[in-house]
């Protein structure tokens, strides 16, 4: 872990609550993140991650509480599932987004994503008729394409093939140094190779951040956090 | 080549199979229904010939016939505006236009750029129909320009008023279904003898249909104008602002 990384905080999240039909999904969520590097958040289904990554990447408002950035940063997101216009083919899925997020040479960063991930064999292809490995690689084109400040992963590596897996784990490293990935996933023995800092969530609340470690596994981290959380919790009556 | 939020909705409107069906089969019946009362119209000549103002073409075959496309386009309208937003909802795509915004007013713009294609089917039906009646007899070019403006104005009106019912359905099926019910009751409180009891009958007012009337008419008044534009502009900046209110969903 670099310690720059733990010094040069910039993502700082202040009481964030987000509640829908009286449910908290969000409580009271207060941390600081670095501004580069990979962020994994880890919890199990329903423990807020997804809507966090959501209210982090502006389409979900929070109720209460605020997202402080250090400058004005773009943000992209990689939802789970993942989903394209049905009527455009991918090329036309990926013009779509450099027209949207790119400024500059938009045709050629198409093309380049296309050829990072290997879609021109499908280039003319409706986005409806990919099978599962194209939406994924698709889905990657689109990211790195996006040129965000800020990239918004919801289950990246869910059902990945091997090949995609380490082309995936390869770009993340790159886009590590200078950009900060936040990701929520489930496959902890794969997240944590790449995180730098990792984060624990439980019933919409943050019970465990820090920067990561290699010496102790993501399951661990896991597993203490919550145990720790339900003794606190027994203690605290 | 560039593929910004309009040309995204362009593309998505006219690959829709269904959309071709539903214009093919409405120019068939406009025209058919053209026809029948160009027949007529020929065949009441004699009639006519005893009167001393009969009806002209522009009367008699011109102003029905831009009617009659107005009641068969809300029905396309209801269907490529539920696209603007339901299915976007639908497909869970509307993050695409919602991320790293600041304010939605110029999604909204792009997508009712979008639905001015609508107008070309409009004014090709129009277009073909003055020239046809023109080379029968003398049309009223004046009052034709102005029914072409006004249902033209009352097409945008509608688009927008459908873009808003689209913005609050999560299926594209519910916003054609909601839209058409709304616009037929548009439709039906303009009719001619809604609450004539009443005397001046203020349901009119409210309904495009008697706008859409007043400019068949050769009238072009500052209300009807005022109606159209800023009734469309306040439905779009409503539509933006239940875009914005979906964070919140």
């Amino acid at each position: 872990m670099d310690h720059s990384l733990q010094s040069a905080k910039f993502m700082k999240l202040n009481k964030l609550c987000f509640t829908r039909s009286g449910q908290k999904i969000l409580d009271q969520i207060e941390d600081d993140w670095p501004s580069t590097g990979v962020v994994v958040l880890l919890g199990a289904n329903g423990a807020g991650k997804s809507t966090l990554l959501d209210v982090i990447a502006g389409i979900k408002k929070a109720d209460s509480g605020e997202l402080i950035l250090q400058q004005s940063h773009s943000k992209f997101l990689m939802p789970e599932p993942a989903a394209f216009y049905p009527y455009l083919t991918v090329k036309e899925q990926l013009n779509f987004i450099a027209d949207m997020f790119v400024n500059v040479q938009p045709d050629l960063q198409v093309e380049n994503a296309m050829e990072v991930w290997q879609l021109h064999p499908v280039a003319d292809k409706l986005t409806k008729n990919l099978s599962l490995g194209f939406r994924q690689r698709l889905s990657l084109a689109q990211l790195a394409l996006s040129n965000a400040d800020i990239l918004l992963l919801d289950e990246p590596m869910n059902g990945m093939d091997p090949e995609i897996l380490s082309v995936f784990k390869e770009q993340v490293l790159t886009w590590k140094k200078t950009k900060s990935v936040i990701m929520a996933t489930h496959i902890m023995h794969e997240a944590q190779i790449l995180a730098d800092w990792v984060v624990v969530m439980f019933q919409g609340k943050i019970i465990r951040s820090h920067a990561y470690s290699e010496e102790i596994s993501f399951h661990q981290i896991y597993q203490k956090a919550i145990d720790d959380y339900h003794l606190g919790h027994a203690v605290n009556g | 080549m560039s593929m910004n939020i309009t040309k995204k909705d362009i593309g998505s409107l006219w690959r829709s199979p269904l959309l071709w069906v539903v214009l093919s089969l409405i120019a068939f019946i406009a025209a058919w229904l053209l026809w029948q009362r160009l027949d007529r119209y020929i065949g009441l000549q004699a009639s006519f010939a005893t009167l001393p103002s009969p009806p002209n073409i522009t009367h008699a075959l011109w102003v029905p016939f831009i009617l009659t496309l107005a009641k068969l386009l809300l029905l396309i309208i209801a269907m490529t505006t539920a696209k603007a937003f339901a299915e976007e909802r639908a497909h869970k795509t509307l993050w695409y236009l919602l991320i790293n915004k600041q304010t939605y007013y110029h999604v909204v713009w792009a997508k009712f750029k979008a639905q001015w294609m609508i107008l070309l089917f409009v004014w090709g039906q129009l277009s073909v129909a003055a020239f046809l009646l023109a080379t029968g007899g003398e049309l009223n070019w004046t009052q034709s320009l102005v029914g072409l403006f006004g249902i033209s104005l009352f097409t945008l009106w509608f688009v927008s008023l459908g873009m808003l019912i689209s913005s609050f359905c999560q299926s594209t099926g519910t916003a054609v279904l909601l839209s058409s019910v709304v616009f037929v009751l548009l439709w039906v409180i303009g009719g001619e003898s809604v609450g004539q009891e009443f005397g001046l009958n203020w349901l009119h007012l409210i309904s495009p249909v008697q706008h859409l009337k007043w400019f068949c008419q050769g009238e072009i008044s500052l209300s009807s104008l005022f109606y159209f534009i800023g009734g469309g502009i306040v439905l779009l900046l409503l539509t933006a602002q239940n875009l914005e209110g979906l964070r919140k969903s």
